[in-house]
């Protein structure tokens, strides 16, 4: 066995699930709207969990995320002067009332061009080895909405939005991709792909292309690129599209099908080491 | 017309002389007055022409002569091999005249009649010499061997242009000069009867000279006007330059000695012969080429002429064009010497490409062993966008986790260090981190992370290699300036002040002798250049950081040890348009006379007169 399969044995344990944003999700499971729900919990996902699961709990109640209604609401004449009102004031880290409306239209405008957001992406996505140009596209897309909208972006609404073909790393989307496209292990969702079975999702996807775990390109956190660095993958700590690739590459001579499901665990092997240091 | 049939026909005459395998038939028994030659008459041509050698006059020669220094001048015959080696010239000549005569029938009456008229001058040259070195130590011609050294580099020639460019303008014209050394060293060894000939030599090639000089503006004045031609040439001297192709170059149209009055008395113009006393060339051995690559090529076209300054007269330069005269005799007056200038290195060239070992470096593993070991501390820079920074707070602590616990962010768009931002472990807290990250660093797809280091001065050490002592040599530690972009812009031409090192307390141990030892066992011979840096650490300590960076190849470090031979004391400067702009001129012509207003020492390291440069480098006080 690899040094990286028994790091992945030893520590993709749900027992470690509280450590991370995916944390927060869990207790979402099988609740309705849980992409969009991983979406804003994923984007809101900066520094301690503690303070985003409040920020996320919070946003989620606000615009009442979790309720049956939530799309009725979002996809009616005119939502703002429904939705605005509830998340005015609203403020975490960096971002404003202002963004997070601007990521509402957004999932208004998957949810009214394409039925979901999973629809969007697979819109864009042409069995490419990587999922990258169809996040690139799907990005684009949101930045239009962006510049139509009649609310002003903040300087930080960028941030929401980064994209592969900046040469952005994406850390946030990647993560938000990972927990949906993979299967239901108890640590990632399998949202978007229902069967339990990563080599079952493999070969039927491949007949109609739909985006498969072995499309996904791994996050770089700091835990994930000192690794790399660490196994000779990439040569410096420089987070960007680029680095991310090179790092997924390595990781599918491991496991072509699921190069990413090492994350969760290199991540915690990475965190639980600093801590017992410190 | 009873006179008319009289006359022996001027192609008959080559002919004799060419194939002639005696003394007497080459030099007397076809020796005709004008009078008696007929210039008109048909061409009588063996063919194939070009295949023939001439008729040899040494065929019994087993020996050969080393050419006599002029020390031993007080021997009479070391004066008749001295003699014996001109007079093989003249053979040479009237070999390649007669040659001319036969291959050019078509050519102005005139230009054959000038050609037969140096031709008769050089068998009357060949007999004084005969005559002198049989008078002092009984040599005949033929006694020795002899060389066909003219007769190799124009038997290729295609026009009689080319013949008066090789011939007259290099073989003859260097031929003013040796002569008029020669009957010095005759005269001042009491020879009075041999100083005499080659006086009269230098007459006669001075006729020989304005002959090719006037012929040549003849033959390029008729090109110029033929439509037809599309390689013109912009004057006479990129004309001559053109028709003496390697491995004849201009160097060859110069002997020992240059003396420039007999040039003028020729008819060459004085930019003519300023250029050929300044020019250089190999004078036989394979040249070393040299070229500058600095991966910017915009950058390299306006230093292209660095190696002025450190190339031999034998080497070449590859230039996209050639500098300026009055440049080139501005270092010419400090040097004594020039390489040769060219657009295409010579087919035998050797090649000492600046970036020669920039390649070995990334090819080579011996050279991962040196970083790998720990001599070196390259500075970690990471490239990021804004938005990954944003995601990527961990990282940018750990790098930030340094000696002097700083980094600084440089933008990829900031122009000459505006933009660049520097940021203290203090500011790195996590809760902060993305407002910090969208007040300072918005805006920027890219940037480069590196440590910053609160830099007192950087220094760099050059190595060289020293193949007959067997030893590196390693120059004392030069400081040099960078810009805000850390990018390299001068260095002061004198050894760093030791107070500086002294007050300043080591890093880490200089790792100098490991990379010596690492070198020498590797055999490595080519320059390097090793960079370093005193800086201020956190607590406002001074220290040396030895080696940041190696540099296996030339370096303008490296340029600027070359320079401190011609102006010590001095500084090297690379100034940019941009600084031009900043100190209100225009033109580098104009920075140089401002610099020299305000009194202070410039000399041009570069061109200044060349208009569209970017870049210029000047030594300045
Ligand atoms: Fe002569
Ligand atoms: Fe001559």
């Amino acid at each position: 066995m690899s040094f990286l399969d028994q790091i992945y044995s030893t520590y993709h344990k749900r027992e470690y699930l509280g450590l991370d944003p995916l944390g927060i999700l869990d207790q979402y499971r099988g609740k309705p709207h849980l992409t969009e729900l991983c979406v804003l919990s994923g984007l809101m996902a900066f520094g301690r969990v503690e303070r985003v699961r409040v920020a996320t709990e919070s946003l989620i109640d606000r615009v009442g995320l979790n309720s049956e209604e939530f799309f009725d609401e979002l996809l009616q004449g005119s939502p703002e002067k429904n939705f605005f009102p509830k998340i005015k004031g609203f403020v975490h880290r960096i971002y404003r009332d202002h963004d997070i409306w601007l990521l509402l239209e957004c999932f208004r405008y998957s949810h009214l061009e394409h039925g979901s957001i999973k629809a969007h992406f697979e819109f864009y996505f042409k069995g490419e080895d990587t999922v990258g140009p169809a996040l690139s596209a799907v990005i684009a897309d949101y930045l239009g909405v962006v510049k139509k909208s009649r609310r002003k972006s903040t300087p930080m609404t960028a941030h929401l939005f980064n994209s592969p073909a900046l040469g952005g790393a994406c850390k946030r989307w990647l993560m938000i991709l990972k927990w949906l496209v993979r299967p239901d292990d108890g640590i990632d969702l399998g949202l978007w792909n229902a069967v339990n079975e990563v080599n079952k999702i493999n070969e039927i996807n491949k007949m109609n292309s739909r985006i498969t775990p072995a499309h996904l390109v791994m996050p770089l956190d700091v835990h994930v690129t000192r690794f790399a660095v660490s196994q000779g993958w990439i040569k410096s700590m420089s987070v960007n599209w680029k680095q991310a690739v090179r790092v997924t590459e390595s990781l599918r001579r491991f496991d072509p099908l699921d190069p990413t499901k090492y994350d969760f665990a290199i991540c915690r092997a990475g965190m639980l080491k600093v801590r017992g240091q410190g | 017309m009873e006179t008319e049939h009289n006359k022996t026909s001027v192609f008959e005459i080559a002919l004799k002389v060419f194939s002639a395998t005696t003394l007497d038939d080459k030099c007397h028994a076809w020796n005709f007055p004008f009078s008696d030659v007929d210039f008109d008459a048909p061409p009588s041509v063996p063919s194939p022409l070009g295949s023939m050698d001439p008729g040899k006059l040494d065929f019994r020669a087993t020996e050969s002569l080393p050419f006599p220094s002029t020390k031993e001048f007080k021997d009479a015959r070391a004066r008749a091999i001295a003699l014996y080696f001109f007079a093989n010239h003249e053979l040479l000549a009237i070999d390649s005249m007669a040659y001319v005569l036969l291959k050019f029938p078509q050519a102005p009456v005139d230009f054959l009649r000038g050609v037969y008229g140096t031709l008769r001058d050089e068998q009357k040259h060949l007999m004084k010499y005969a005559q002198r070195m049989k008078e002092l130590a009984g040599f005949d011609v033929g006694d020795f061997k002899m060389n066909s050294y003219f007769w190799q580099h124009l038997k290729s020639i295609q026009s009689p242009k080319d013949y008066v460019c090789r011939m007259s303008l290099v073989f003859e014209q260097a031929n003013l000069d040796f002569a008029a050394e020669y009957a010095e060293h005759m005269r001042t060894s009491g020879d009075a009867v041999s100083a005499s000939i080659l006086d009269s030599v230098l007459q006669d090639e001075i006729s020989h000279v304005r002959h090719g000089v006037q012929w040549q503006s003849y033959f390029f004045d008729r090109e110029q006007a033929s439509e037809s031609s599309s390689q013109v040439s912009l004057n006479l001297w990129e004309d001559f330059v053109k028709s003496i192709p390697f491995p004849l170059n201009a160097r060859r149209a110069r002997g020992n000695k240059f003396f420039g009055e007999p040039r003028l008395q020729a008819g060459l113009s004085r930019d003519f012969v300023d250029r050929i006393r300044i020019a250089g060339g190999s004078r036989g051995r394979a040249p070393l080429a040299w070229h500058i690559n600095l991966g910017d090529e915009r950058i390299e076209r306006d230093l292209e002429t660095l190696p002025a300054w450190w190339a031999l007269e034998s080497d070449q330069v590859v230039v996209r064009r050639c500098p300026d005269l009055e440049w080139q005799k501005s270092v010419f007056a400090l040097r004594e010497q020039l390489p040769e200038w060219v657009q295409n290195p010579g087919p035998t060239a050797k090649w000492a490409r600046w970036d020669d070992v920039k390649h070995s470096e990334k090819n080579d593993p011996r050279w991962g062993r040196i970083f790998f070991e720990g001599l070196i501390q390259k500075p970690k820079a990471l490239v990021m966008s804004t938005q990954d920074l944003m995601d990527s707070f961990s990282v940018i602590r750990e790098l930030a986790q340094g000696p002097t616990e700083k980094l600084i962010f440089k933008s990829n768009h900031g122009v000459s260090g505006r933009g660049h931002i520097v940021l203290s472990l203090a500011h790195l807290q996590e809760d902060h981190w993305p407002k910090l990250v969208q007040e300072k660093l918005k805006n920027q797809n890219q940037w480069g992370i590196e440590r910053y280091y609160d830099r007192i001065c950087d220094f760099s050490r050059q190595i060289e290699w020293n193949s007959q002592t067997q030893e590196y040599r390693v120059h004392d530690p030069r400081i040099f300036f960078v810009d805000g972009r850390f990018q390299y812009r001068g260095t002061e031409l004198r050894k760093g002040d030791r107070q500086i090192f002294v007050n300043a307390i080591e890093e880490s141990q200089d790792p100098l002798p490991r990379i010596l030892e690492f070198l020498k066992l590797n055999h490595i011979s080519h320059p390097i250049g090793l960079d370093g840096f005193i800086f201020l650490d956190e607590n406002g300590v001074r220290k040396i950081r030895w080696v940041s960076e190696i540099n296996l190849r030339f370096t303008m470090g490296w340029v600027a040890l070359k320079l401190e031979r011609y102006f010590p004391g001095n500084q090297f400067r690379l100034f940019s348009r941009a600084d031009l702009k900043q100190r209100g001129v225009g033109t580098f012509l104009e920075l140089e006379n401002q610099l020299k207003s305000e009194e202070r020492f410039c000399a041009a390291v570069t061109p200044t007169r060349t208009a569209q440069r970017l870049w210029g480098a000047v030594c300045t006080g």
